[in-house]
């Protein structure tokens, strides 16, 4: 039996989300759903969160009225659907600094938060190029950055360096830097404690978009199976590709287990329910004790 | 879109750099007050401190004095010239006083709301309209970079 629960709990979406952007080099193959989500883990006495989305205080109108992105819901009001509250939430491993998953950090009062040294050391160095280097600033938000000092004068924002194993109890963070973004990592959930672990589940932040990126395109006739990298990469999909196999290896190949949190196709692949709010929920695992928040 | 009037498109493609300039700076210094208050490797805070330079914000300062807005914009060009003066300020503090910086808590706080004091200056003189926004949303989960790029390309067909 499982020592954590997963979910991972939709809170906004983009109908129309360009394919090329998650999957690279996929070109004029038109667009798209996009669910923003993040993940819930609870077990072991603790409440984890992967990532804890953006404040539509803050971007709300300009993500809906520029890019689409439509039908935000609070923290408070999606985690309810789990039976918790933003309070309960004690820690939140951030997988990297794009506001739309460090962006809503004030929701979290009893969190402490883990982040990458280096995810906020190469943003330093960005912000330092020429305005006609841009591109590889594009997505943080000063005010997540100036809300990340006051965690950390609170003792609330720990700069990961590198790999952290049992951060709590059979959880690890892995580094995959010059991937997605410089700093980015991705979490495991050894479920069983052991190491090497036969019931790991991998949550992949951005690093996998879509199933796609784990060479499962869904069409049966393709059986090569090949890694393509997700389209938006201020590293290198080289290091994307050489990520994904070293995730892959840690679930002793069985891609169900690497879960991308920005894919629509989980509810294909995991008990969900599509709330009334059309947002939804996908249950990945259970653990002992623990009450399925999908079946009636 | 309501077109906007030439003399805001002027001013705007003229202050733009600096507006971005403001923008990555408040990033910077924020990064920088991270590494020193998560207790950075002594390399990493280094490297971070010296990406900014007494020299860029006397730049900044010269750039911002260049550019002449239109009378009625002139309130927000203010509000960027305080800015300005809010980053000399934080500047002055983590370039000659980092030691103290990594240990005086009160003295973080200060320039921290320093800092918040010139973000809400520079969400103030936002203009979304004109390109003038604290976020760039082009590398994010949100966009379609192609259009928010060039916005004349036509948009493709969906599959």
């Amino acid at each position: 039996m499982s020592d954590y629960s997963i979910w991972v709990l939709e809170y906004a979406f983009t109908p129309d989300y360009h394919v090329s952007g998650v999957i690279y080099g996929a070109h004029n193959q038109g667009y798209r759903k996009l669910p923003y989500c993040y993940a819930l883990i609870k077990g072991n006495g603790h409440v984890a969160m992967v990532d804890v989305g953006y404040n539509y205080e803050e971007y709300g109108k300009t993500l809906a009225d520029r890019f689409g992105v439509i039908n935000w819901r609070s923290p408070a009001d999606v985690l309810k659907k789990c039976g918790v509250a933003p309070e309960d939430v004690d820690m939140v491993f951030v997988t990297h600094g794009h506001f739309d998953h460090f962006g809503n950090v004030e929701a979290f009062p009893n969190a402490k938060f883990y982040i990458q040294e280096r995810e906020i050391s190469k943003w330093v160095w960005a912000m330092s190029l020429p305005e006609r280097m841009q591109w590889m600033m594009g997505a943080v938000d000063p005010g997540d950055i100036l809300r990340g000092v006051k965690l950390a004068q609170e003792g609330r924002l720990v700069c990961v360096d590198g790999d952290m194993q049992d951060v709590i109890p059979g959880i690890d963070l892995h580094a995959a830097f010059d991937t997605h973004t410089a700093g980015s990592m991705y979490v495991t959930v050894r479920n069983d404690s052991k190491t090497p672990s036969q019931d790991a589940w991998v949550l992949a932040g951005d690093l996998i978009y879509v199933y796609e990126n784990l060479g499962q395109s869904g069409d049966a006739a393709d059986t090569k199976k090949v890694y393509i990298p997700v389209g938006l990469a201020m590293g290198s999909q080289t290091n994307l590709v050489l990520t994904t196999e070293e995730m892959m290896k840690s679930v002793g190949y069985d891609w169900r287990r690497v879960v991308p949190v920005h894919e629509e196709r989980l509810k294909d692949e995991f008990p969900s329910v599509i709330g009334e709010d059309g947002l939804r929920v996908s249950e990945i695992c259970l653990a002992k004790g623990e009450i399925s928040k999908v079946t009636a | 879109m309501t077109p906007l009037d030439e003399d805001v498109v002027a001013y705007s493609l003229a202050v733009s750099p600096c507006y971005q300039a403001i923008r990555r700076l408040i990033v910077q210094f924020g990064g920088i007050l991270i590494l020193q208050s998560s207790a950075a490797g002594g390399s990493t805070l280094d490297a971070a401190i010296s990406s900014v330079s007494a020299e860029t914000l006397d730049e900044l300062t010269e750039s911002l004095a260049a550019v002449r807005p239109p009378f009625r914009l002139r309130g927000r060009h203010l509000q960027l010239q305080r800015c300005v003066e809010d980053l000399k300020y934080v500047g002055q503090y983590t370039r000659s006083a980092k030691l103290a910086v990594r240990a005086d808590a009160a003295m973080i706080t200060a320039i921290r709301s320093r800092l918040d004091h010139a973000l809400q200056l520079l969400k103030t003189a936002e203009h979304q309209a004109a390109g003038l926004t604290v976020v760039d949303f082009t590398q994010s989960c949100a966009c379609h970079p192609f259009q928010e790029i060039c916005p004349q390309t036509p948009k493709i067909s969906r599959a």
